[in-house]
């Protein structure tokens, strides 16, 4: 067989061959073969990325000591504290003063540090709001995730029970001479408890600012008492009463407060706030007398003595200033109060802050026993919980959180006091500081003990686990999606002042209790933004849609959160 | 359960075993082929003047890597390969005795596409880089359905016409009806490889429901 045979082959095959592809290529065509679908693959494809999620994530509720809900007014938050320098917004910025308007607040730290109970990061909060009593949150975090923090702030002229404020503008003060006359303001008492506090400045006392320059002007001083029994009084105490002291006492650094009451004090000349006095002046408390003194297991009698404590709002440490004795009240006259009849004076007070009057337990396990709140019904939001000594019925104060929340229902108690029994008490959910039904209760005989006890409950809720995902969408020529990742979502009930937190979402979802056919709010946090669901009109570009809960072919619930075209993200990414 | 390519090959050895076991001398041949399916081989056995029984299988396998893409903004990095594996038995029909013949057939069709993308820009959200090493990379590939049915046009030789070099060459088609795609992603950028992009995609591509098939054939006839 020769080259001229495979040259007439291969020409007959082209000859004949042109003719059958076109045959094929017109029976396949008609038999379904459509190439006019075939579009370019990626034209309809989303490109879908997940933002970069933190490592740790703080979320701060700022709650009215008075109301329970979120502080209305624009709160300017500080960072201080060891670690201040590693604070971030959740999208990686430097973060030292922020001004919260939502009564939220969430930041993180540097992804590098990594969080234990040997290498804490520590962080104080110092919150200061037009009308509320200056405060701080010492923060201390031993855990990577999601942490939740609440500051109870006091409103001047709206005070919980327990508190009562005097505000009292009068005397004047030259930089060179001083106050000019004595300058004395109390409190005034207490109607719960017939507690008050005052101070008395000397004449001739000079105010000096932060830097130490002496004041001249009109006296402006506000006098806040608290009185050591209620329960709303005692949330505001500044930080908790699991405390900190930044120069010891009695060989500890750390340990646990049991108060005879607290006192607030602010002045300001013109304006500028006053840090300091040139002289010594007198705070003077009256408590009631039936505290009992923790040394002695007794109601407090004249000659106890007690330890004075100030607060240093920049640190969240306290600091031992001596102690003040009590002595019997003789003059003390308050119309059906009887309570009341011990006083304590302090001399030497040369600077403003809370000032106190505590008894100290210097001894704690760091690491206590973990509470696993378990609703029998699967599913519930909140509940209010409550840790009493089982001995004496009374509310144990060093444990502040008393809410919680469905979606973290996991609480390891942190350096709790040795051979510590309480007893758990789980109420539905009436509010910060009122309670609905008890649901049950707990005996725990040791709080040291590191162990998981289940609280289980039973909640007649009609909350249902629903799948919650959150989408932000950018369509330009193509649509691009960032899929939240390790960002929070909060909700609001209709009808609600204080948003939830949720938890966090992971790769966009997150399964959290809602009730079907409420309707709710829902805010995510990204990018130091807040991207509302609420039905914003013209202008507001952040706008979520509407909270639909979709029954999926698995009986799951879905609800779909989309941000659409946020300038932000979209002009970035 | 029986691979398909298993099947193909049992019921072609069976064809041909039966086939030399009832003729007495018995052409066949053997021939290289290239085309649309990639390089291989087949031998084919004729019946009578006017059917002939092939067997064939071819592959290929071609890689581009780091192929830049830019659009827009947008600039991306391709790792690509397509296999092409291909099994397959085939009936000739020669109404005419000679040349041209229309050919059925059963395949084990192994072809498929992969791809890697890697996003290649910088963007910037907050203080945080999205480099392409955190971004990651999107991998995707295309299969279709492995057992699939053969027609097509053929000229080529005639049967039972002695020994001898011979050309042939097939146009037709392998019905693999809708593709399927599957999408992975390492990274960020892993969420872009969900079910319902897939289906997306899958549906972008639902017309190529055939893999179309242009083959030469190389071959020399034998006679035992």
């Amino acid at each position: 067989m020769g080259r001229k045979y495979i040259m007439n082959q291969l020409s007959r095959t082209i000859r004949l061959g042109i003719p059958a592809v076109l045959l094929i290529v017109t029976a396949i065509s008609f038999s379904g073969c459509d190439f006019n679908n075939i579009n370019s693959p990626l034209e309809e494809l989303d490109i879908r990325v997940k933002n970069i999620a933190r490592n740790t994530l703080i979320s701060v509720n700022f709650l009215d000591a008075s109301t329970g809900d979120r502080v209305p007014a624009a709160i300017q938050v500080t960072m201080s504290g060891q670690d201040k320098d590693a604070v971030i917004t959740t999208t990686n910025e430097p973060l030292q003063t922020v001004m919260v308007r939502d009564g939220v607040l969430l930041f993180s730290v540097l992804d590098a540090l990594e969080p234990t109970l040997d290498t804490p990061v520590k962080l104080t909060l110092v919150c200061t709001a037009d009308g509320y009593i200056n405060t701080s949150k010492p923060i201390e975090l031993t855990s990577t995730g999601m942490s939740r923090h609440t500051v109870i702030m006091t409103n001047a002229n709206n005070p919980p029970a327990g508190v009562i404020s005097a505000t009292v503008t009068g005397g004047l003060t030259d930089a060179n001479t001083g106050v000019a006359e004595d300058i004395s303001v109390s409190s005034g008492t207490e109607p719960l408890s017939g507690g008050s506090a005052s101070i008395h400045i000397p004449a001739g006392t000079q105010l000096l600012d932060a830097a130490g320059n002496a004041l001249s002007g009109t006296v402006e001083t506000r006098v806040t008492y608290f009185n050591p029994r209620e329960e709303t009084s005692l949330s505001a105490f500044p930080g908790g009463f699991s405390v900190n002291l930044s120069n010891g006492f009695q060989g500890s650094s750390r340990g646990i407060f049991e108060t005879a009451g607290f006192v607030a004090i602010d002045m300001n000349v013109g304006g500028i706030p006053v840090e300091r006095f040139s002289e010594n002046t007198t705070l003077s408390f009256n408590i009631p007398a039936d505290i009992s003194n923790p040394e002695t297991n007794q109601q407090v009698q004249s000659g106890d003595v007690v330890p004075l404590w100030s607060y240093n709002e920049d640190t969240g440490e306290w600091t031992a200033e001596g102690d003040v004795q009590l002595s019997r009240n003789q003059g003390f006259a308050h119309s059906g109060i009887e309570s009341a009849q011990f006083q304590a004076v302090a001399e030497g007070i040369n600077h403003l802050s809370y000032w106190n009057i505590d008894w100290f337990d210097g001894e704690y396990c760091e690491r206590g026993v973990t509470l696993n709140f378990v609703s029998t019904g699967g599913c519930f939001k909140q509940v209010n919980v409550e840790l009493r000594d089982p001995a004496t019925g009374n509310l144990i104060n060093w444990w502040a959180e008393n809410v919680v929340y469905g979606s973290d229902p996991t609480q390891e108690l942190q350096y709790v006091p040795p051979g510590q029994a309480v007893t758990v008490e789980v109420y539905e959910y009436g509010g910060w500081f009122s309670r609905g039904e008890l649901l049950t209760s707990v005996d725990i005989p040791d709080l040291c003990v590191i162990e998981t006890v289940d609280i289980e409950f039973e909640s007649d809720s009609e909350l249902m686990p629903v799948t919650i995902r959150v989408e932000a969408i950018c369509e330009n020529d193509q649509t691009r999606v960032l899929l939240l990742d390790g960002v929070p979502v909060f909700v609001r009930q209709e009808g609600e002042f204080t948003w939830t937190n949720l938890g966090l979402v992971s790769n966009g979802e997150l399964t959290a209790c809602l009730e079907p056919g409420a309707r709710y709010y829902a805010t995510v946090f990204f990018d130091n933004t807040w991207y509302n669901s609420e039905d914003y009109n013209n202008g507001q570009p952040y706008q979520l849609d509407e909270t639909d809960l979709v029954e999926q072919p698995d009986g799951t619930l879905l609800l779909e959160y989309i941000i659409e075209n946020v300038p932000e993200i979209c002009d970035e990414l | 359960m029986k691979s398909p390519a298993k099947t193909v090959l049992i019921w072609t050895l069976f064809i041909i075993g039966s086939t030399l076991y009832g003729a007495g001398a018995q052409e066949f041949t053997v021939g290289f082929t290239a085309g649309s399916l990639g390089f291989g081989g087949e031998v084919g056995i004729p019946f009578s003047d006017y059917v002939s029984v092939r067997l064939g299988g071819n592959y290929y396998t071609h890689t581009i890597s780091d192929y830049e893409y830019e659009s827009d903004e947008t600039s991306l990095t391709v790792d690509g390969k397509v296999n092409l594996r291909s099994v397959g038995i085939f009936a000739d029909y020669y109404p005419f005795r000679q040349l041209v013949r229309i050919s059925g057939g059963l395949v084990y069709h192994g072809n498929g596409m992969s791809a890697d993308i890697r996003p290649m820009n910088i963007y910037q959200l907050g203080g945080d880089q999205y480099t392409p090493e955190r971004l990651g990379k999107l991998s995707g590939d295309v299969g279709f359905q492995q057992l699939s049915p053969y027609l097509g046009l053929g000229i080529g030789h005639f049967p039972r016409t002695g020994t001898g070099w011979l050309i042939s060459a097939n146009f037709g088609g392998i019905y693999h009806g809708q593709p399927q795609v599957g999408l992975s992603g390492e990274g960020l950028i892993e969420p872009t490889a969900s079910r319902d992009q897939e289906k997306v995609i899958e549906e972008s591509i639902s017309g190529f429901t055939w893999w179309p098939v242009i083959s030469f054939n190389l071959g020399y006839r034998f006679s035992l």
